[in-house]
């Protein structure tokens, strides 16, 4: 398992995209903090790009490279290794080295234009905000790999991964929307609260959401919201949330890949 | 050394294997024949776990090949294409393999192939890059060099040049000597009468006949394996146009 580690990473390593994914969120954030010196402005900027590159880019890349390695995963599966082992070690490679490169991108021009800001440094809502892209990242490369694993043909598991995509990101906050909207004589918040922790998407954007003052404008349900999220209960809940969404997607991952024909 | 009891595999609704039962005993050069999609690849990948079955039991050096994979450290494996991971020279493949499997690797024998097979020219560069004669002489070294107990060779021989065919042809006989099973299919029934000590027919996912080269000509009352096994073939042709 080790070894499979240090090949995996070593691939990762060397793998353009996840220079190019580095790259950009470096130039982004640093673009945001040279046009607006308050980190809670770049803050809330970055949550789109949180709620919606991430999920994208991780669901595109991760299901490419598993489609890319399975000449290596053919190879290794006539070694002595364990199927798990092969798995894990090539889930952990991605996701980590993804993860690194969302957290690195934003941390560095974060830590470098610090030194300028005056008032609020926002410390806890950057914590949020990278805790939230990298449990994002972790779901959503748990995904990919489930659906290469799936499909065995390129073009369908990319065109899952793009309706997952627009499911988790687009339709299910339709749903809601239309909800709402349609059930709006009746007591909603626990209802709608239930339904965001049903989404990891919604889940992040929440986690971060309520550490910006704007919280309010997230109206009647928001006060139920912020009343939930602010406890020390309220964290943990939604923390565990996402990674029972990580796990979820992960071992289904795993029950198929040990099952499957090669 | 490999035995297989009963071995059914559905893809699924496609029977591909119907009940395969073999015992196969080391020392021997066993080939697998029988025509295009009679379940030859299937039944290999089955016994390394590649294809899982659907039902029946394998067991290999005495341990079941259910849920287990430590008892691939016995075998070596050729596929019938040889398939590399993207963007690995040579050197890496080979250290890397070297690096994850350790057991039993031995130096001598990679040595001997990359000289045979004049592979040293190619160390440098990426395996993707090789011609399909080229892939298949690395898919030969990586196999031998962990000096298997039981070999499995899908089509070893395809696009091979005579001089390295005849290496790998030597190479199998002297695995077999020192009392290795060796596993192979093949299409050039020359080369089966040359090397092979057993024939496993199979025909619509069943072993159709199963003994020694000289048994199955005499048998078929033809002059060589050749024509034998072309005659097993055209009952299974007529039969489906019957």
């Amino acid at each position: 398992m080790g070894k499979l580690l240090k090949y995996e990473f070593y691939n990762m390593f060397r793998n353009k995209w996840i220079i190019f994914y580095f790259l950009f969120f470096l130039l982004l954030t640093s673009t945001l903090f040279y046009f607006s010196k308050e980190p809670a402005k770049v803050a809330a900027t970055l949550l789109q790009m949180v709620i919606l590159v991430i999920p994208l880019v991780s669901l595109i890349l991760g299901t490419i490279f598993m489609y890319d390695s399975r000449n290596f995963i053919e190879l290794l599966l006539s070694q002595p290794i364990d199927r798990r082992s092969i798995y894990i070690a090539k889930y952990t490679a991605t996701s980590l080295s993804l993860g690194l490169a969302f957290v690195l991108g934003v941390f560095i021009p974060y830590i470098l234009f610090l030194t300028g800001v005056e008032g609020s440094k926002e410390y806890f809502l950057f914590f949020s905000l990278l805790v939230s892209g990298l449990f994002i990242t972790f779901i959503f490369i748990a995904f990919a790999f489930l659906i290469a694993v799936i499909f065995e043909e390129k073009v369908k598991g990319f065109g899952a991964s793009l309706l997952l995509w627009l499911y988790m990101t687009l339709i299910y906050d339709g749903i809601i929307l239309f909800i709402t909207i349609y059930f709006r004589d009746y007591p909603l918040e626990k209802p709608v609260l239930i339904l965001s922790i049903l989404n990891p998407v919604d889940i992040a954007r929440i986690f971060v959401i309520l550490q910006l003052d704007i919280s309010a404008l997230l109206g009647y349900t928001g006060v139920l919201f912020k009343q939930f999220f602010d406890t020390i209960m309220g964290k943990v809940i939604s923390l565990g949330v996402m990674v029972v969404w990580t796990f979820i997607p992960l071992m289904a991952g795993l029950w198929q890949f040990r099952k499957k024909d090669f | 050394m490999v035995e297989i009891k009963n071995l059914y595999k559905k893809f699924g609704k496609f029977e591909v294997l119907k009940g395969i039962s073999l015992s196969l005993t080391p020392g021997k050069v066993v080939a697998i024949l029988g025509p295009n999609g009679s379940g030859k690849t299937t039944l290999i990948k089955s016994i390394l776990g590649l294809v899982i079955p659907t039902s029946g039991e394998i067991i290999v050096n005495g341990e079941s090949v259910k849920n287990s994979y430590t008892y691939r450290r016995f075998i070596g494996y050729m596929p019938q294409v040889a398939v590399f991971p993207e963007n690995l020279r040579l050197k890496e493949l080979i250290s890397m393999l070297v690096d994850i499997r350790k057991e039993s690797y031995n130096p001598e024998i990679e040595r001997e192939f990359i000289d045979r097979f004049k592979l040293h020219k190619y160390m440098d560069k990426k395996v993707k890059t090789f011609s399909g004669g080229t892939k298949q002489k690395v898919s030969a070294l990586i196999t031998f060099m962990f000096d298997p107990k039981i070999y499995f060779l899908d089509e070893p021989t395809v696009g091979l040049d005579p001089i390295s065919s005849s290496f790998l042809k030597d190479k199998i006989r002297q695995e077999v000597n020192r009392d290795k099973l060796v596993v192979l299919t093949s299409h050039i029934m020359g080369e089966v009468e040359e090397i092979a000590d057993e024939i496993v027919f199979l025909l619509e996912g069943k072993v159709y006949i199963q003994g020694s080269v000289s048994e199955v000509i005499k048998q078929s009352g033809e002059k060589n394996l050749e024509r034998a096994i072309a005659k097993l073939m055209e009952k299974e042709y007529n039969g489906q146009t019957a």
